[in-house]
């Protein structure tokens, strides 16, 4: 936990979203946790209301419901809500692309819709990569020849040790 | 105004062939200016890296300057040095053209370029195959194409050379198909044993697999096998730099110079003693009209991309080679036409700026049956070149098959595809994480690339209408896809469906139909895509009346007018041209060093 409610919160509810844990999302020890990037992105792209009454609904839920009970919660009240769930896609979104998309009120997003890469951090944190059990293209820290065998099985932290 | 000048050579183009050029006649004690029209080589490649991750689309010409390619970009009138962009490829038919070039189609040109010191080999892959010994006589074996003015065999020691300047990756015990033979450049006797100067880059977990999968399976007459790829990135430390730590970004940059650039060679000229200026953009040669000699250079320079012009000059030289590639070059040899050259320079044989071609690439996506974890290691490690030659010849072009191992990144846009369109369908969580990834490690992709025939009028001519913000003309491009190499666009993709097939996998496929690159050959619709290979336009051969320069790329018009790069490529084949394109220039250098400036 931070001294900060509103990153709580957001990490929390991200962890539901994106199905990774918040340890994973969040690491401790980041020198640059891009949650704060993203958490900022939020803030600034969106109404103050909207996003309050987003966190708040979360914090609500994670109050009331066991871990393995709030994907059910975060669906039927935030994903399927009018204003909420379009903010919450565009927050899948940003997780696993490291990009908020423009037109996103409506769900109008492709792959080849307009947006803002949040930072190149943010590009080499994308949970896209993570999915592939890969490392972000162009951002590998891996050696020679790693390209041989599988990766690790799927239950490490950042999917590419 | 004309500057006192008076270099040995003068190279416009600091792309490979400028760079190799100017690095081996600066070595020969020759005074030698290198100008290039974009923006220098910088420091370190940290902000070209920060600009990359920044670019919503991950396009080849993302990291580079002036501008990242997209709607924030000033437009092409407004740029000194406009390039060639693959977002610009959706909108070709928008009048006025939204893109570089002027495409009046009907198909669009679908390859692009950089304009910036060490040229597109920023963005190259790195593969670098040889051309078979057919590719150089299609025409006499096959009766389509046109012959090259050599064989093979006189380009073998070429290749070696150029394997050792670049440094590849390869074993030979691998690459000898089709009749491709290697021997040590420095025995006359052709019996002694050549190796490449790095052991080859370790095939992906995901070949073996296709490998394993396809087991012996025969097309058209032939094994197919899986060879890996002869690759311009370290095994091994070499010249300076260090391995391949498999960004599974070849293109649009990696990171960390594993892959051979020209700006290698640029910095080797420089140290020699050659000169290089950047954001120099020629436009014009001046000719002689007593002796026909070529006897001068017109540029004009800039400071910012899209500010005002702060100079412009005439540099002389006795010599000069255009390694501009085959769009700029024709560009700026018809844009210097004058009353005594109505046609242009170099151009008494209407053949300047015809015949461009590309490797036309068929791209067939599939899932397979078990995870092949794709993008991992180098963007391509192996190919299937068992169709690159063969009988076939006669009815369709032959196509060597990549191995992309970048998943569906090319083929639908991964991973911002799929991401987009599960986030859409409402999935979330975990599930959205189990089904990307169930997506993701069993992506896999071929792309085939077609040989193209030459037709006269693919061409490129310098816009009357349109221009850059220097005022000079943009180049404007008339293309299409004769039957024979839409024959082997088909046929690729055929092949394609029978392997997946035959691994078990289960094919994806499916042209856009309303893609403005959409084309039909027996009714079948296809998407064409570019291999960024451009190639034809300047084309060597003995017939001055067919050709625009001979066997040694001197020009048939004028003495001292060379030229470099894959514009001199008579036929294409199906092998990258980069490689090829270092053996030719080596080999024209050779020739220029010993007898013309002895």
């Amino acid at each position: 936990m931070s001294s900060n409610p509103d990153l709580d919160n957001f990490v929390g509810l991200s962890a539901v979203l994106t199905g990774f844990s918040a340890g994973d999302i969040n690491p401790p020890l980041s020198p640059q946790p891009v949650s704060v990037e993203y958490l900022q992105t939020l803030q600034s792209k969106v109404d103050a209301a909207l996003v309050t009454q987003l966190l708040s609904t979360y914090q609500t839920i994670a109050a009331q419901f066991p871990s393995d009970e709030q994907a059910a919660q975060v669906q039927s009240q935030i994903l399927t809500d009018a204003k909420m769930g379009p903010v919450a896609r565009n927050i899948i979104r940003m997780w696993y692309l490291s990009i908020w998309y423009d037109g996103y009120e409506n769900d109008q997003v492709s792959g080849f819709s307009p947006g803002t890469v949040v930072s190149s951090n943010a590009y080499t944190k994308g949970l896209a990569w993570d999915a592939m059990q890969a490392h972000p293209m162009g951002y590998s820290e891996m050696h020679y020849g790693y390209w041989a065998d599988p990766p690790q099985p799927d239950d490490s932290m950042d999917g590419n040790s | 105004m004309t500057e006192q000048t008076n270099y040995d050579v003068v190279i416009v183009g600091a792309g490979i062939a400028g760079g190799l050029a100017a690095y081996k006649l600066a070595q020969a004690g020759k005074r030698v200016l290198v100008l290039d029209g974009g923006p220098g080589i910088p420091p370190n490649r940290g902000d070209y890296m920060e600009q990359f991750y920044l670019a919503m689309a991950k396009t080849p010409e993302s990291p580079y300057p002036p501008y990242p390619p997209g709607p924030n970009s000033p437009g092409p009138d407004k740029q000194n040095d406009p390039r060639a962009v693959v977002l610009d490829i959706r909108s070709w038919q928008t009048r006025p053209p939204t893109g570089y070039l002027v495409q009046n189609g009907p198909l669009p040109f679908s390859s692009t370029y950089e304009r910036v010191g060490g040229g597109t080999t920023w963005h190259w892959l790195g593969t670098s195959l040889r051309h078979l010994p057919n590719d150089f006589h299609i025409q006499t074996s096959y009766g389509h194409g046109v012959d090259w003015p050599y064989s093979y065999d006189d380009l073998q020691d070429w290749y070696c050379r150029a394997e050792w300047e670049i440094g590849i990756a390869a074993d030979v015990e691998h690459q000898e198909y089709h009749g491709l033979k290697f021997w040590n450049p420095d025995d006359p006797t052709r019996q002694k044993p050549y190796s490449y100067p790095m052991p080859e880059i370790l095939q992906t977990y995901q070949d073996k697999v296709i490998e394993r999968r396809l087991g012996d399976i025969t097309l058209e007459g032939q094994q197919v096998t899986i060879s890996p790829t002869p690759q311009a990135r370290n095994s091994i430390p070499f010249d300076n730099r260090r391995v391949c730590a498999g960004n599974t970004n070849c293109i649009p940059i990696c990171p960390i110079q594993a892959k051979y650039d020209a700006s290698i060679h640029l910095g080797k000229a420089q140290n020699a003693g050659a000169e290089i200026w950047f954001k120099t953009v020629v436009y014009s040669l001046d000719v002689d009209t007593q002796t026909g000699r070529i006897s001068g250079v017109k540029y004009k320079q800039y400071d910012d991309p899209t500010g005002p012009m702060t100079k412009e000059g005439t540099v002389t030289g006795d010599l000069y080679i255009m390694a501009a590639h085959a769009i700029e070059t024709p560009k700026l040899l018809l844009n210097s036409a004058t009353n005594e050259l109505p046609n242009g320079v170099s151009n008494s044989s209407d053949q300047m700026g015809r015949n461009l071609m590309d490797h036309p690439t068929q791209l067939s996506w599939a899932l397979m049956p078990e995870p092949v974890w794709p993008y991992r290691g180098p963007l391509a490690t192996s190919g299937v070149e068992s169709l690159r030659d063969g009988d076939f010849r006669k009815e369709h072009s032959p196509f060597r098959m990549e191995i992309g191992n970048e998943g569906w990144n090319w083929a639908m846009n991964d991973p911002w595809g799929s991401v987009n369109s599960l986030v859409a369908g409402g999935e979330f969580g975990a599930g959205l994480r189990s089904t990307l990834n169930g997506l993701f490690i069993r992506q896999f992709r071929f792309g085939s690339l077609v040989e193209q025939m030459p037709l006269s009028t693919n061409r490129v001519v310098p816009s009357k209408q349109y221009t850059d913000n220097l005022g000079i003309p943009r180049p404007e491009i008339s293309y299409d896809l004769d039957p024979y190499t839409r024959a082997g666009y088909a046929a690729a993709r055929k092949v394609a469906a029978q392997l997946f097939a035959q691994m078990g996998a289960t094919d994806f496929t499916s042209p856009n139909m309303g893609s403005t690159s959409l084309f039909f050959y027996e009714d079948e619709p296809y998407i064409l895509n570019g291999a960024g290979h451009v190639m034809g336009t300047y084309r060597m051969g003995h017939d001055p009346k067919q050709f625009v320069c001979d066997a040694n790329q001197k020009s048939h018009d004028h003495e001292n007018l060379f030229f470099l790069g894959s514009g001199v490529f008579p036929s294409v084949g199906t092998a990258n041209p980069t490689l090829t394109i270092a053996a030719t220039t080596l080999k024209a250098v050779d020739n220029i060093i010993k007898s013309v400036l002895k």
